[in-house]
């Protein structure tokens, strides 16, 4: 299991509480036992300096916690904290929004984590329950990989970044994307893993005050339906996934003709699995001295975290465990069957009409076992099959039985088929 | 006394682009003494110069040490100007960065800088001491005036139970960071620092760097910085971490009651028995004492300089180690059996102070057989068994000891060796053993005459034993024998009380000697003619005598 807290992968001790034994800190139980259930996502916001990662992160737990979600998203719909500190973290924070007042400048650290299970979103058929795992450190722990590597470690176990950019608050936009997005590459390389493996959603904050650039056709369309983003909007899910999809397009395009950014996008796209765009007003309205002086009223501030439950490998993996098992089951089924049917015919042409039904067996069973162990693990996510700390115990179990069974029925297809054909 | 070191200097902090040495807003090193400090060294302690701020205006306060080992002596406080864009949460960071050496020559006190140093507080002081455009700012003087009272002081306010606890913790920071655990005091950041003086009070100078301490830890990552102490406002959600209510003065979690070391020992000795003042004066001492006597590697000068009451309480509360390193020493140099002997009488005879120093320098031979001799001196020079006296022996053929082979030949009845042993004594050497033989009986006092020591015997036995000297006839024998005839008239007076049988043997020794002197033999003639006549046997009658 993951530690929020060490980000190393262990298995926690119980012993009045779950401890790590990495970094000896003590784990909410929920998290722990929640942990298939509710595994958690890495929510990971890379920004510079002012361009709203802390004010984005209590933008959403104020949506989460305060907004009527739960009254539109019948009947499953929560959002937990998962111990005294997240709950207060996350109440401070929607309290502070509410009262119209922001954040502080975050200082240089390696956070501690904010953790919060979110449940019964209803965009998708089948179940995304998560636990999101929050990490707010500086903008300046990204304006050198090596502050990166210092202070934004978690990044690396993000399968989603969100990259955070406000156009207002950069002189040179494509100078200012593109240093932060090579230097989010390099910081993870760095921390010896790979951008490749994640997805990157390009989020424009502070789009209320990008108006200006989003009067014009077909911009204005992201404009209209940013306007139209505040909570309520969440009411209707039906279409919301794809309307997401489509402004990601338009913004996509924005990205590429209006700021001519076409370096980062090739960037992103080259480095990353998948990319995405985003754009948010975490309070709806720009602010005055830091403090508000309208409510606050956060515009699509869920889409990204919606798109990336979305996207999430592992969430898909882990989404059904008796659909997911099945479907290996399925592939190593298949996989025995067609391997078992070419072993027992090598097998009756090996061994001619002498011995040809046990030859047929073995060279059925052997084939068919390999075949299964192949079906099963094409399946899987080529990730997954590369990183076994991410297997399940259970995964395996099946993995390893399906295999079994698909080369058991390789072997007797293989033999069936000297046996009717040839004897 | 007043105390001079050089520190160098880190400032860390939030500022414009414009105010900043390397052109870019936000939180940075702005300045630092680059004579000292290297980039590595800075972006290490920039990761511990964190402070989050919340609805108390604390000053933090840190203790740390690098990887490199230098000493962070830190101040934080809170910026109440906003950054540009209006956000609040701005900080100063002043950190004062030592050499452990500088460190120690201030007792390794960190309460002392953070109570008499000014601290750097405002980014314009900051601009005023460091260079905008390298970066650089110089290193600093602290002068620093102990104040061994605000520990003590601190110290006085707790129990005694929760101040052993408390000492205890301190002197096993290193454990308690082996195992990722933390003190964490719960309280107002200023009584947080009185707690943490309270605990490192017992503290020597050379374990102080280990207890790194926050302040005020609120919203920091215990799993990035770790400290050892931390200052909390709130109960932390870690119930493994080890809780301090600095306002009920209690103390929760796995507290270590019981000492383990020597310093631990003798620090929970001295704090049962109040007596904090010893503990504030001789720490230091008393620390180096207990890490030599448990094989560490301890201070030199302080084990030079230690006093005799220091090492007389440290060998006291710690008698077991003491005894045991004795055991060892003299297992190391002497038989098992020998070994035994002495370890009884070094441990019950010798002050704390001399086995203290014998056994820093090492127990010799020479000295173990000296001990030896006074071992069976102590016991009147009983003749012990028959393998110890081998032992001995053996012992003596290694190394000499003129009076335990003196003793040994009187155990295992070698004369001709006495005597031989005897005469290469001085006079004064003689005399004592002599003095110390007639006195004990190890040996027959006849066995001790020499040639030309005639007088010097007798000057000693004839003030000692009997006064009517029953062994005449054999010192006479013995003084004749070892030509020593001259001083025979100073046993005149005591002929007279001898019994008839021993004045006949003594006319008879005399009577072929003409080196015998006149008054001798005359008290001796004087003394057979008063005998009376005796009775004439049957042969006698017979041939007409």
């Amino acid at each position: 299991m993951l530690c929020p807290f060490c980000l190393n992968h262990v298995q926690f001790t119980l012993e009045e509480g779950y401890f790590c034994p990495d970094c000896n800190e003590q784990v909410p139980a929920m998290y722990v036992r929640g942990y298939d259930k509710y595994p958690p996502l890495v929510v990971s916001a890379v920004g510079l300096r002012g361009h709203g990662k802390t004010v984005y992160f209590a933008s959403l737990f104020y949506v989460l916690k305060e907004s009527p979600l739960s009254a539109f998203w019948q009947p499953d719909f929560f959002a937990l904290s998962l111990s005294d500190q997240d709950l207060k973290t996350v109440h401070s924070n929607a309290k502070m929004l509410k009262d119209g007042k922001l954040p502080g400048s975050t200082p240089m650290n390696f956070p501690r984590p904010t953790m919060l299970r979110v449940a019964g979103i209803p965009m998708w058929q089948e179940r995304r329950d998560c636990t999101l795992v929050f990490y707010d450190t500086s903008g300046e722990a990204y304006e050198r990989a090596s502050e990166l590597v210092k202070y934004a470690r978690f990044a690396q176990q993000a399968e989603m970044v969100m990259l955070l950019v406000s156009l207002s608050d950069m002189q040179d936009p494509l100078r200012n994307m593109r240093t932060l997005l090579n230097t989010y590459i390099i910081g993870i390389e760095d921390l010896g893993g790979s951008t490749r493996h994640q997805d990157l959603m390009v989020v424009y904050t502070k789009a209320d005050e990008m108006v200006d650039r989003l009067s014009s056709h077909p911009w204005n369309n992201v404009r209209t339906y940013l306007n139209n983003g505040s909570v309520n909007s969440l009411a209707q899910v039906k279409g919301y996934y794809r309307r997401m999809y489509e402004v990601s397009n338009l913004l996509y395009d924005f990205t590429r003709v209006e700021l001519k950014a076409d370096e980062f996008v090739n960037l992103a796209q080259t480095n990353f699995r998948g990319v995405g765009f985003s754009i948010v007003s975490s309070l709806g309205a720009a602010p005055e001295d830091g403090h508000m002086s309208t409510e606050v009223d956060p515009l699509r501030v869920l889409d990204p975290v919606i798109w990336m439950i979305a996207r999430s490998p592992s969430l898909s993996e882990r989404r059904s465990g008796c659909t997911e098992h099945l479907t290996w089951m399925t592939f190593a089924f298949l996989g025995g069957v067609i391997y078992g049917a070419v072993g027992g015919i090598l097998g009756g042409l090996l061994g001619g009409h002498q011995n040809a039904d046990i030859w047929a067996m073995v060279l059925g069973v052997l084939l068919g076992l390999v075949g299964g162990f192949l079906g099963g693990q094409i399946a899987k996510n080529w990730k997954v099959l590369f990183n076994p700390k991410q297997w399940a115990s259970a995964s395996m179990g099946v993995l390893l039985g399906s295999t079994g069974i698909g080369g058991m029925i390789g072997g007797i297809v293989g033999f069936l088929e000297v046996f009717l054909t040839r004897v | 006394m007043k105390a001079e070191v050089l520190a160098w200097q880190h400032v860390y902090t939030s500022v414009e682009q414009e105010q900043s040495p390397h052109d870019r807003a936000g939180f940075q090193t702005l300045f630092y003494s680059q004579s000292g400090l290297t980039e590595a060294e800075v972006s290490e302690m920039e990761t511990r110069l964190v402070y989050f701020p919340s609805d108390v205006e604390a000053v933090k306060h840190l203790l740390s040490t690098t990887s490199t080992g230098k000493i962070m002596v830190a101040q934080i406080v809170r910026l109440a100007e906003p950054d540009r864009m209006g956000r609040e949460g701005r900080y100063l960071a002043h950190n004062l960065v030592l050499d452990p050496d500088a460190f120690a020559q201030i007792e390794s006190d960190p309460f002392l800088v953070f109570r008499q140093f000014p601290f750097i507080t405002t980014v314009a002081e900051a601009l005023e001491q460091g260079n905008l455009q390298t970066g650089d700012i110089p290193t600093v003087h602290l002068d620093v005036i102990p104040e061994a009272a605000h520990g003590l002081d601190a110290a006085k306010t707790w129990g005694m139970e929760e101040l052993k606890g408390l000492a205890l913790l301190a002197l096993r920071a290193d454990r308690l960071a082996d195992d990722r655990l933390a003190v964490v005091c719960i309280g107002e950041p200023l009584e947080v620092e009185n707690t943490l003086e309270a605990t490192l009070f017992a503290v020597p100078t050379p374990l102080r760097p280990h207890c790194s301490f926050d302040t005020y830890f609120h919203g920091c990552n215990l799993v990035d910085t770790y400290y050892w102490a931390l200052g909390l406002q709130e109960l932390p959600s870690n119930r493994r971490l080890i809780r301090v209510h600095v306002k009920s003065r209690s103390l929760e979690g796995t507290v270590p009651s019981q000492p383990e070391t020597a310093y631990e020992r003798w620090v929970v000795a001295l704090i049962q028995d109040q007596r904090l003042e010893d503990i504030a004066r001789h720490r230091d001492h008393a620390f180096a004492i207990c890490e030599w006597l448990e094989g560490r590697t301890a201070i030199a000068p302080l084990l030079d300089t230690a006093a005799t009451e220091v090492i007389d309480s440290v060998f006291q509360i710690n008698r077991e180690s003491v005894q045991a390193l004795l055991h060892t020493k003299l297992e190391e140099a002497l038989p098992a059996v020998l070994a035994q002997r002495a370890f009884q009488y070094l441990n019950s005879e010798t002050g704390m102070a001399e086995l203290f120093d014998q056994l820093r320098r090492g127990i010799q031979l020479p000295e173990l057989l000296d001990t030896l001799y006074r071992v069976y001196a102590s016991q009147e020079f009983r003749a012990p068994g028959s393998e110890e006296v081998q032992t001995i022996g053996w012992l003596l053929e290694r190394a000499d000891h003129a009076f335990l082979r003196l003793t040994y030949t009187c155990w295992t009845d070698q004369q001709n060796e006495l005597r031989r042993e005897l005469q290469i004594l001085n006079e004064g050497a003689y005399r004592e053993f002599v003095q110390t033989a007639l006195c004990s009986g190890i040996v027959e006092p006849w066995t001790l005459p020499i040639p030309s020591k005639g007088n010097t015997f007798l000057d000693l036995y004839l003030v000692h034993g009997d006064s009517e000297k029953t062994d005449l006839v054999a010192i006479v024998r013995a003084l004749l024998r070892t030509g020593e005839a001259s001083c025979l008239s100073r046993l005149a007076p005591y002929v007279q009380a001898q019994s008839e049988q021993e004045l006949r043997a003594l006319e008879k020794i005399i009577a072929k000697r003409p080196s015998v002197p006149e008054p001798f033999r005359r008290a001796v003639g004087d003394a057979v003619a008063a005998l009376p006549p005796r009775r004439k046997g049957l042969l006698s009658q017979l041939l007409g005598h």
